[in-house]
Parts: C-alpha cells; sequence; structure tokens
C-alpha cells in the first residue's frame, strides 16, 4: 500500500510538471509576445526588454523552465505586475473561498447524485427510472454558466430568496452559507447527473452479479442487499470519478464566481486576464491544476484503500 | 475483379443497416427530439441571412432594452440591436466552431493515437504522457492562461477546444489500434511486407471511425458550451458579431433591467446542447450497443 | 416435527415454467414431478440447458422477472412455495433451504469480509454478536479452513478457489437446513479439489441431518454421492430412480446414450468420444411427439405423435418412453 501511495503521489507531481512545461512551451512556441501583450501597444521596445528581464523571459526556454519548478517548490510563484505583491500570497488569499465552492458543489453532487442513482437502478425502466435519466442528461447538457445566470435572474432578481453578490459577511458563517447555495448549486447540477447516472450503471451492473444472487437466496433483507451489499461496491467507481468531478467544478468555479461576484481564484484569474497580469494568470493555473491533481490523487487513494482487492495487495 | 466485386457487396450491405439504424435512431424518442432540434438549429443557422428580420449589428437607438414587441420578438439589447437577430446568427458562430473544431480534433487525435498504437514504444509512453497532462488542466483556467498571451479572437478559441479535446479522440485511437494491431489479419498483412501506413489506412482507420465518430457527435455540445462560455466571459468572438455567449454576457450586465436579453442568448444555447446531446446518445446507442450496457 | 419425517421435504408436482422473450414463449420446464426424501441425496443430471437451473431457482422462487410458472406446485414439508408470501419467502430462503452456488470465484461478496458474510446470515436469530460469530468459526472449521478465528476477518479474495467453496458450504449449513442445494458446485474446480468437496459433502451429509438436491452433469460425482438420480431432457425429467437400478438398467435411450458417453466409463481405447448426434431442440416450437425423438436411435411408431406417459419400471424407477410400454 505505501508503495502504491508513493508511486501515485510520484505520478501526480509528473503529471503536473509536464502539463507546466506543456503550457510554458506553448506560449514559447506561439507568435504572440508576452511582453507586448502585457504591455499594450504604445510599450516602448525599452520597457519591453525590461519586462522581459524581470520575468525571465529573456533566457533560453529550459532555464526559464528549470527556475519556474525551483521557485514554485520553495513556493515563489513570482510578483503581481501591477503591485509588485508576492502572487502566491493573493492566490493563496482566495484558494479558500474557491475550495470552500467547490466542495459544497460536490457535495450537492454526492447528497443528491448517489442516491438518485440508487433510487433509479431499483426499477429499471420505470417511469421513475426514465425520469430521473432524463433530468440527469439534461442536466449535464446545460452548461453550468447558464444556469448559474438563470438562477440569479429567478431566485435573486425576481423572487429575492438569496443574497446576491459576493461571499457575504465575513463573520457570519450563514450569511455566508446563503450565498454560497446559488453559485454551489450552479456547479454542481451537472454533477450530479454524471454521478445519478454511473451509479445507476454500476448498481446494475453489481445487481446481476453471483454474489447478490447468493445473498438473494439466503434470504437477506431487500434494504440490507441493496444500500450494504451492492452500494459497497458499486461506490466504488463513483469515489474513483470524484476527483475528476472537482476539475470539472473547478472550471466551472470560474463562471460561478464571476457571475456572483464572488471572491476566488477564477474571478482572480479573470481579472489578471483583463489587465494582463501575466504572473498572476500563471499562478492561477498552477494553483487549480494542483488542486485538481491532488483531488485526482486523493480520490484515487480512497478507492484503493475501500477496495479490499486492491487495499490488501498492495 | 474478385476483390473488388466483394468490396461492393459490403458496402451495399452496409446501406442497407445505416438504414435500419436511422429507424431505429428516429424509434427513441429522445433521439428524435434531438434530430428535430438539431435540424431546426442547423437549418436556421444557415439560413439567417433570409430569415433574420434585422442586420444582427444594425442599431435601433429609439428602440434599447425593450422587450418583446411585434417589431422585436425577443426584445433589443442596449445599442437596440435586435435580439432575435442576433440568436440567429449567434448560432452560426457555435455551429461553425463546433464543426471546425471537432473535425480538427478527430483528424489529429486519429492521427496521434495510431502514431501512438503503431509507432516505438518510447513514442507511445511519450504520447500517453502528454495526453494525460493535457487532461491534467481544468478546462477554463488552460483556456484562459493561452488566451492571456494570444489575445482572444475565434481561432484562440478553436485552438484550446482542439488543444483539450485531442486526447480524448487519440486515446480511443490507441486502444484500438493497440488492440488490432495483434490481430490475425493485421499480423499476416505485416507478414507480407505491407507498410505500416498501408496497414494503418486500410485496415486500422475504417475500425477506429466509428467510436471517433460517435465521440465527435457527443463533443459538440461541449465545445458549443465552451466557446459559449468563453464569449460570455468576453474571451471569445469580438463585439459586433453575435454570439449566444456575448448575448448573455450583455445581458447579464443588464439583468436588473431586462430578462429578455439572458433569455434570448440562453435559450437557443441550452435548446442546442440537448439537442446535441440527445441524439449523440442515441446514435451511441445504436451503433455501440457495448457502450449502451448501463 | 417428527410427523414431518414421512412427508418428502420438496414435492414438486407437474411443475411448469415459461420465459417470456421476443421470439415468443421459451418452454423451459414441462410438467416436472420431483420429490426429495427426508435425509436423502436426489441428483439432477443433464446437459447445459435442459433445465436444471430453472428447477433450482423455481423452488427458492428466485426466477428472472420474464419466467412464470403455468402450471404445478411445490410443496416444502407442508406449504406449497408457489403460494407464499415475501415474509415467508424471506424466511424459507437460507433458513431452510440453502443453496452452494456454481462458482465459488464469485459467489461472495468482495468488499465484506469472510466472518461478516457468515454472520450476517445469522440476522434473524436474537442472540449476540459474538455468539454469531463463535457459530461462524466453528462452521468454518468443520469444513476444513485453518486459523478460522483469524481468517474470518479476510476478504473472499484471500482464500482459493476450493477455500472458498469450503467457504460457501460452511455458510449454506449455518442455519442448520432442511434442504441443500448444490448446483454443480465443484464445476469450477479442478480434479483433486473436485474429490475434496465431494469428500466434505459426503460427510456433512452423514452429520448434518439435511436432504440434499445435488445437481451436477458428472454421472460419476452423482453415483458416488446419491441416493436417487433424476435424468432431466430439455426442460422434461425422462428417468428418475434410485442410483444404482438406474446406472445399472437405464431405460430411457437418453440415458443410455449419456451413460455411454460418460469418458470415466468408457474402457476400451478409442479415437473418437461417442457423442449424442443432433442438438437439444428449440423449446418454443416443441416436436408433437417425444421430446427425445428426434435424436434417438431407438425410435419407433408412436415417438414422434405422441409424449409418452410415464411407465413404471419398478417402484421407485420411472421412465418416460415407449420402449418401457410392456414392463
Amino acid at each position: 500500500m505505501l508503495i502504491y501511495i508513493i508511486k501515485r503521489i510520484f505520478l501526480a507531481v509528473l503529471i503536473v510538471c509536464v502539463a507546466m512545461l506543456l503550457l510554458l512551451s506553448a506560449i514559447h512556441l506561439v507568435p504572440g509576445d508576452p511582453a507586448g501583450v502585457a504591455l499594450g501597444p504604445r510599450a516602448t521596445p525599452e520597457m519591453r526588454e525590461a519586462f522581459r528581464v524581470r520575468m525571465g523571459l529573456d533566457q533560453p526556454f529550459i532555464i526559464q523552465y528549470v527556475k519556474f519548478l525551483a521557485n514554485v517548490v520553495t513556493g515563489d510563484l513570482g510578483v503581481d505586475v501591477w503591485s509588485n505583491k508576492p502572487v502566491s500570497s493573493i492566490i493563496g488569499a482566495q484558494v479558500p473561498h474557491t475550495l470552500r465552492l467547490t466542495l459544497l458543489g460536490l457535495g450537492w453532487a454526492v447528497i443528491v447524485g448517489i442516491p438518485l442513482g440508487c433510487w433509479s437502478s431499483i426499477r429499471p425502466n420505470s417511469w421513475i427510472d426514465r425520469i430521473v435519466g432524463l433530468i440527469s442528461v439534461s442536466a449535464i447538457a446545460v452548461p453550468s454558466f447558464i444556469i448559474a445566470v438563470y438562477s440569479l435572474l429567478l431566485f435573486t432578481v425576481t423572487l429575492r430568496w438569496f443574497p446576491a453578490i459576493g461571499a457575504g459577511d465575513k463573520g457570519d458563517p450563514w450569511d455566508q452559507f446563503m450565498h454560497l447555495v446559488l453559485p454551489s448549486f450552479a456547479i454542481g447540477l451537472g454533477w450530479v447527473g454524471y454521478l445519478a447516472r454511473l451509479v445507476r450503471a454500476s448498481m446494475l451492473e453489481t445487481m446481476g452479479e453471483n454474489h447478490i444472487r447468493m445473498a438473494r437466496a439466503y434470504g437477506l433483507p431487500t434494504a440490507k442487499i441493496t444500500y450494504v451489499y451492492a452500494l459497497k461496491l458499486a461506490i466504488l467507481p463513483t469515489v474513483a470519478l470524484l476527483g475528476v468531478g472537482v476539475g470539472g467544478l473547478l472550471s466551472g468555479a470560474v463562471f460561478a464566481e464571476i457571475v456572483f461576484a464572488r471572491p476566488g481564484i477564477g474571478k482572480l484569474v479573470y481579472d489578471a486576464v483583463m489587465t494582463r497580469n501575466y504572473p498572476i494568470v500563471m499562478g492561477g493555473v498552477l494553483v487549480t491544476t494542483i488542486l485538481y491533481a491532488a483531488s485526482t490523487l486523493i480520490s484515487d487513494l480512497i478507492t484503493a484503500a475501500l477496495d479490499p482487492r486492491v487495499r490488501e495487495n498492495l | 475483379m474478385e476483390a473488388k466485386k466483394s468490396f461492393s457487396d459490403s458496402s451495399d450491405f452496409r446501406r442497407e443497416s445505416r438504414f435500419s439504424n436511422l429507424v431505429q435512431l428516429v424509434k427513441n424518442p429522445l433521439g428524435l427530439i434531438g434530430l428535430i432540434i438539431v435540424i431546426a438549429i442547423v437549418s436556421s443557422a444557415i439560413c439567417a441571412d433570409w430569415i433574420a428580420p434585422y442586420d444582427y449589428k444594425a442599431f435601433d437607438i429609439k428602440a434599447r432594452l425593450s422587450g418583446p414587441t411585434w417589431d422585436h420578438l425577443l426584445g433589443t439589447d442596449n445599442l437596440g440591436r435586435d435580439t432575435l437577430s442576433r440568436s440567429l446568427y449567434g448560432g452560426r458562430v457555435a455551429l461553425s466552431v463546433a464543426l471546425i473544431s471537432v473535425s480538427l480534433s478527430l483528424v489529429i487525435g486519429l492521427f496521434l493515437g495510431m502514431l501512438a498504437g503503431y509507432g516505438p514504444r518510447r513514442l507511445d509512453s511519450l504520447l500517453v504522457l502528454i495526453f494525460d497532462s493535457i487532461r491534467a488542466f481544468p478546462t477554463i483556467m488552460f483556456a484562459l492562461a493561452v488566451i492571456t498571451i494570444v489575445g482572444p479572437s475565434l481561432n484562440t478559441v478553436i485552438a484550446v477546444v482542439v488543444i483539450t479535446t485531442v486526447p480524448g479522440y487519440a486515446r480511443i485511437a490507441r486502444t484500438q489500434t493497440l488492440a488490432l494491431k495483434h490481430t490475425e489479419f493485421i499480423l499476416a498483412e505485416r507478414s507480407l511486407g505491407a507498410k505500416p501506413i498501408r496497414v494503418m489506412f486500410s485496415h486500422i482507420v475504417p475500425n477506429v471511425i466509428a467510436p471517433l465518430l460517435i465521440l465527435a457527435s457527443m463533443d459538440i455540445p461541449v465545445v458549443i458550451t465552451i466557446e459559449a462560455g468563453l464569449s460570455f466571459l468576453g474571451l471569445g468572438v469580438k463585439p459586433p458579431t453575435a454570439s449566444w455567449g456575448s448575448i448573455l454576457n450583455l445581458g447579464y450586465s443588464f439583468i436588473r433591467d431586462t430578462p429578455w436579453m439572458v433569455i434570448a442568448g440562453g435559450v437557443p444555447l441550452i435548446l442546442t446542447t440537448l439537442g446535441f446531446t440527445f441524439l449523440g446518445e442515441a446514435l451511441r446507442d445504436v451503433f455501440d450497443p457495448k457502450l449502451k450496457k448501463d | 416435527m417428527s410427523n414431518f419425517n414421512n412427508v418428502p421435504v420438496i414435492d414438486i408436482s407437474n411443475l411448469s415454467v415459461d420465459f417470456q422473450t421476443q421470439r415468443g414463449d421459451v418452454r423451459a420446464l414441462r410438467n416436472v414431478d420431483l420429490t426429495i426424501p427426508h435425509n436423502k441425496t436426489v441428483g439432477v443430471v443433464g446437459e447445459s440447458g435442459c433445465g436444471k437451473s430453472t428447477l433450482i431457482n423455481s423452488i427458492l422462487r428466485l426466477l428472472a422477472s420474464n419466467a412464470s410458472i403455468t402450471s404445478g406446485s411445490i410443496r416444502f414439508l407442508d406449504t406449497n412455495i408457489l403460494e407464499m408470501t415475501d415474509p415467508e419467502l424471506n424466511d424459507l430462503r437460507g433458513q431452510k433451504i440453502s443453496m452452494v452456488f456454481q462458482d465459488p470465484m464469485t459467489a461472495l461478496n468482495p468488499v465484506i469480509t469472510v466472518g461478516k458474510q457468515m454472520t450476517d446470515i445469522l440476522f434473524r436469530d436474537s442472540h449476540s454478536r459474538n455468539a454469531k460469530r463463535e457459530k461462524a468459526r466453528d462452521m468454518l472449521q468443520m469444513v476444513g479452513i485453518p486459523d478460522a478465528e483469524d481468517r474470518m476477518n479476510d476478504y473472499p479474495h484471500q482464500f482459493s478457489g476450493g477455500m472458498r467453496q469450503r467457504i460457501c458450504i460452511a455458510m449454506a449449513l449455518m442455519m442448520n437446513p432442511a434442504l441443500l442445494i448444490a448446483d454443480e458446485p465443484t464445476t469450477a474446480l479442478d480434479v483433486t479439489l473436485e474429490a475434496q468437496v465431494i469428500h466434505l459433502l459426503q460427510e456433512l451429509k452423514n452429520s448434518f441431518q439435511c436432504s440434499i438436491l445435488f445437481v451436477s452433469h458428472n454421472l460419476g460425482l452423482i453415483a458416488e454421492l446419491c441416493d436417487e438420480v433424476v435424468v432431466m431432457y430439455a426442460g422434461e425429467v425422462v428417468e428418475q430412480g434410485g442410483v444404482f437400478d438406474l446406472f445399472h438398467s437405464p431405460a430411457h435411450p437418453y440415458t443410455q446414450r449419456l451413460l455411454e458417453c460418460d469418458p470415466a466409463r468408457i474402457e476400451k481405447s478409442t479415437d473418437e468420444l461417442p457423442t449424442i448426434s443432433g442438438r437439444v431442440p428449440d423449446l418454443i416450437e416443441l416436436p408433437p411427439g417425444c421430446i427425445f425423438s428426434p435424436r434417438c436411435v431407438s425410435k419407433f411408431e408412436p415417438c414422434s405423435t405422441q409424449p409418452p406417459p410415464e411407465f413404471v419400471v419398478n417402484e421407485h424407477h420411472k421412465v418416460r418412453c415407449f420402449l418401457s410400454q410392456n414392463g
């Protein structure tokens, strides 16, 4: 098990490094000039040159990359172009907001999606199953930012049930929660659909297996068969997918933060794109990529820990 | 001559089975609904020049931010532009971005996947590592990073979409190629000295194209969503070009004045993603019963 | 309870089961009569697809949803299983009738410990957890699992195939059932393990006063283990009788051919294994006469026009074949 964990962590780190290498080389290869883009058309050649030196863009590509990695390891993500504050502390301040939003979105998906999937797998092809199926497909298909805009229109502008913008009063957890409800719902809805479909499919597969027939032949209560014997096994692929879900939710969070004017990495990076604040954008992409890699890592490890066939053999 | 004959036989057979597949597709109620929506959206996008009541960039300053009227069925935006006309032209943008990027992804993914599956093992591992790394980015974050450097434009959107969706196609093409590589008919062909290129194009491509097309049909709504999303953020089409995303963006800014712009930009987008998703699912059920098993 | 000793544990009469399919109704079982007396082991033998599994699933009422029982009754002691309510059925399953499945590799839940799966069967008992665990441990020891105490905390994949089948047998006997159904319990095992499991069943049969319904296509195992044999072909019982009687003087041509085809009984060395020519008939469109007549080498006048009734060879030996018409 320990070797597996180490291997898996190593793989996650490798993926993040290669991903950043790809991003940096893409930036290096495209015809655009980061300095020109960042400083705008009115910048003089001297200003651009100074910018390149300051950002380390004048050095060979490999040196840039190695330096970048070395800085990342020490927690140094460079400085903000405009305010000269360290990028790591600017981003660090926003991480909890995004994390809270993403995890609550994931919470919706788990709390609503898994029971829905179970429920529709109990009577496959019944009208309940068909309706749940239709809702799931629709929830997956409709873009999350539309859900965000429409829920803002309906629940905030028209009905005034929920507060409009921001993250809520700092000292008031209830106010903060009310500010989280709509955005987390908007980004989580698609994953409600995904999880419902996934749980349904793997429950149906499990219910057809021999050991479930055996549990039935022993007259075990139906509820015990469904929610213990089958679900314990059928939940494994779902848990494995939750990490990937976090990636989707992080993308959704960008929109939710912008639509609901919430603080967070998404809003920060978006504003940085608008002001061509290159270090903030790179730092934001790096941090979200690390968050994503960490969540897939965690969900893989949880899956391995939950499955005795994997756990006991490692 | 013999070979030619058998080929035409098999194509006859294919045509027949395609027809029955179409019947099966239409029999599935969601597939039928999806097909109708898709046909409606595609034809309205193609015919936008004739059916749009106004030019999409024509101002009507007197009727700014109006709700639905007989003159403007879906109201107007802050510059008095007719929202219905802009929506119709927005469909054009959404569909052409989707078509271009999905075709590019399919071709590039097919090529890279076959290369990984057929080529030397080192190249395979390298390509797989790159594909995995591309999937490691949250899509929108990657798009924001690229846009910061390259600047926002429709071409950037297409490039971002292609880069992030290619791994999906490549993965399928690679697995299929690996599976086919060791089947007897390809081993026989190779032992007779057939060149890899020939084997790839005459045997592997026909076998991997079906699952790739299914993936492509299911990717169309995803691509439309990304384009609309980036245009919504103001990072896609440049004004005055209309896109569902940019209509939504304007609508969002004036959401307290009028709900109509948000509705006119969002409803076609929702309908289109639903239509393509229903159609894609039905296609998958018909052509790839293995995947249907859930 | 003692007055039940004369009543058979299972008495199936005139049982017919259909499966609804897109092509039409598959008549999987037709007019099956079968009794399992107290403390006796009854073997059911037949080719795959002859209705063995449908028979077992009918007894436990675990048929697939497209199956319907069109006629007959299955009596367990004095009650008709086919008229039981769901709570009554759940009482029957596992408690009075239990089952050992064909493939021990898939019969146990992979994510629940063996001990937990065993004690879960005792969910009807009000005993303490520890008492249940002790019982499970004793059962595991009895079927020959070493270190039973420790191994209760292991998961199924940590046991070999033979060990898993032993665990399944232990589970089946946990509730001291009146009837144990063994559905080809050794087919998935290799020959040495097969011998061990059969030996175990023989021992348990003596110590646990229960009847066994042993389903197999292996005639050797049936001869070794069973008191009575039922031969099934294409959804019908074609012959039944005492093991000795039936194996030494088979009356039905199908049974005769089956015995000739058993590799263990072939004495001369030959280049070709004997087979029964032809295929099991389509059970949607049944032939009008004897179900075996299309493949039968000794068919004559009435065989292809009317179904043969049951003829009595001797008190325990019955056969459905016109050849036995004259006794």
